[in-house]
């Protein structure tokens, strides 16, 4: 579904993302995990798919064979794209609830809302100012809870779902991640340095990226074993992993 | 420009009674003296009679024509006015002396909304009003602009609060108008307390100057000016100046403004004098455009780039009345609806 080919990304002159050639595919319903250190071009890789300004881009970003570069951000959510942020800004004036009453919802939709703001625990967002005053677990189930607002998302880019979050939030956004992706029969990418969320989740295949590069790529629970028991450089090293 | 019906149901009628409307320079056409609430003629005898009474002093005018109101909230009383001036005209001066008095621990509402018709173009209002608070009375004053895009305002508004009384200006300009000056000045004594509050909206030829100066003279007083102006290729400046004169007195200012448009001016300045070790003053400011992190941030909620922008802007406008009664909320959202053909 996603691809990208030979694809750089510079930010200030710096490349972050390097000559990258990678097929993020996984089944439908199914969830992809990308792990790599701290800085090593994760989130730029995600905001640069996304289309987020202040990415100077070159290759080709693929979304089911079609070159998205050139489209802006509501054109690549309008194509399927969802993205949850990790560090979403506050916009102080402009209401979840002001958001939802400016699209022409149904009936289905509420019903849809209204079981996602159970699961997620997340009433109080709806008449909140968008990401103002939330705690980290808040903010992360704020941000699951305004992607159900999109129509046919067919790929969720999750970025760092787990990073700030205490061990109740965590398993209840690991069960949740991984039912909007099964019921929505639409694919997951998540990225994560830590890997905490993994134990709540499904994860069909993992990759680890190193350096702006995808340096090996295989099961999941082998990956994180490695890097739990060696460090990210050593893994990447590894002769028993896929490279 | 909406004709009058439209412009009486959208802004200023509001079920508020009395409703004083004062047209061009024309007397008021009705007075009435109620058991809580006198409305007379500015230029009625007992007006002059009242003021001496209370040795409450007023600011000149040399006009020889002129029109305008008296309203006084009789004590312990609970009232509401609404009032509209108009002008019908092209290049008509309308000049009104208004009084306001709200006895010892009335309560008053009143709401205000300001018009030209369709004809009033280059016309110009000049006011002169003058608000005299009581002991632990409470005045809410509203106010919404609807004059003519060509229209020039210059009101000089005086506010004298006694101990513990309150005083609260609600102020919102959103239609096209070429020149507003407004600079109220309002003197706070024991435990009064002040919140002058407004929102702009600057069309690309409009000059908007909405100031205003706290005198903090008793102690335990406070008072708070709150700018919002959303500018879209005009000038928009505010001065604005708290004085902590009394014991434990408390001020606070705060400016934002969002510039829309590259030819939008926008001048703040906040002047903080302190001449008491007990007292606290603070401001702060923010003055740009939208940030580009929010657009892109409703764009990954689906939102098209302009409709992100126009989003942004209602809710800049939303938070800045927040505070506001509900009445002007409600008008405010009106506005907002008809604002189709966006920011």
């Amino acid at each position: 579904m996603l691809s990208v080919k030979k694809l750089n990304i510079k930010i200030n002159n710096q490349n972050v993302v390097k000559d990258l050639t990678y097929d993020f595919s996984v089944k439908e319903g199914g969830l992809f995990v990308l792990l790599g250190p701290n800085g090593c071009g994760k989130s730029t890789l995600f905001k640069a798919i996304m289309g987020f300004s202040g990415y100077e881009v070159s290759g080709d970003i693929l979304l089911n064979g079609k070159r998205i570069n050139d489209l802006s951000i509501d054109q690549r959510v309008k194509l399927g794209l969802a993205y949850m942020y990790q560090h979403p800004p506050v916009i102080k004036g402009v209401k979840v609830k002001d958001m939802l009453e400016e699209k022409d919802l149904d009936d289905d939709f509420w019903d849809k809302y209204s079981k996602n703001v159970d699961e997620l625990d997340a009433s109080k967002f709806y008449s909140r100012y968008v990401n103002d005053g939330l705690s980290g677990g808040e903010i992360k189930r704020s941000e699951l809870l305004t992607l159900t607002m999109l129509e046919n998302s067919k790929l969720f880019l999750f970025d760092e779902p787990d990073s700030g979050v205490d061990l109740d939030n965590l398993k209840n956004i690991g069960k949740y991640i991984n039912n909007i992706v099964k019921e929505s029969k639409s694919i997951g990418i998540i990225i994560t340095h830590t890997g905490d969320v993994l134990k709540y989740l499904d994860v069909q295949k993992a990759a680890i990226m190193y350096d702006g590069k995808i340096v090996c790529e295989g099961d999941p629970e082998k990956l994180i074993n490695c890097i739990k028991k060696s460090g990210y450089h050593e893994c990447v090293n590894c002769k028993d992993l896929e490279k | 420009m909406m004709n009058l019906d439209e412009f009486l149901e959208n802004y200023s009628n509001i079920g508020f009674n009395p409703y004083i409307v004062v047209s061009d320079n024309n007397q008021i056409p009705l007075e009435s003296n109620e058991d809580n609430l006198d409305v007379l003629s500015i230029k009625n005898k007992e007006v002059n009679r009242y003021l001496k009474e209370k040795e409450l002093k007023t600011q000149e005018n040399n006009w020889k024509e002129y029109s305008g109101y008296f309203i006084r909230a009789k004590k312990n009383s609970f009232g509401s006015v609404q009032t509209c001036f108009l002008t019908s005209s092209k290049g008509f001066e309308q000049r009104v002396q208004n009084i306001i008095v709200v006895e010892e621990n009335a309560h008053l509402e009143v709401f205000t909304g300001c018009l030209s018709n369709s004809h009033g173009l280059d016309n110009i209002h000049r006011a002169i009003t003058d608000i005299f608070i009581g002991k632990n009375a409470k005045l809410t004053f509203n106010m919404i602009h609807s004059w003519s895009r060509s229209s020039k305002v210059y009101p000089s508004t005086r506010v004298y609060v006694d101990e513990g009384g309150t005083y609260i200006s609600n102020y919102v300009v959103w239609d096209e108008v070429s020149m507003i000056s407004a600079n109220p000045v309002v003197e706070l004594k024991d435990n009064a307390k002040t919140i002058l509050q407004s929102l702009s909206y600057i069309h690309p030829n409009s000059d908007i100057d909405l100031g205003g100066h706290i005198k903090l003279i008793g102690s335990d007083s406070s008072g708070e000016i709150h700018s919002s102006a959303v500018n879209n290729g005009g000038k928009f400046s505010t001065k604005t100046t708290i004085e902590g004169l009394g014991d434990n007195s408390k001020g606070h200012i705060d400016c934002n403004a969002l510039l829309l448009d590259s030819k939008a001016v926008v001048s703040a300045i906040p002047e903080l004098y302190s001449k008491n070790d007990k007292t606290e003053l603070t401001h702060e400011a923010f003055l740009g455009k939208i940030s580009n992190d929010e657009i892109e941030y409703l764009q990954t909620k689906g939102f098209e780039r302009e409709h992100a922008e126009e989003l942004i802007v209602k809710g800049f406008a939303n938070k800045s009345i927040e505070r506001m009664p509900d009445i002007v909320k409600e008008k405010m959202r009106n506005i907002l609806d008809k604002a189709k053909e966006g920011f």
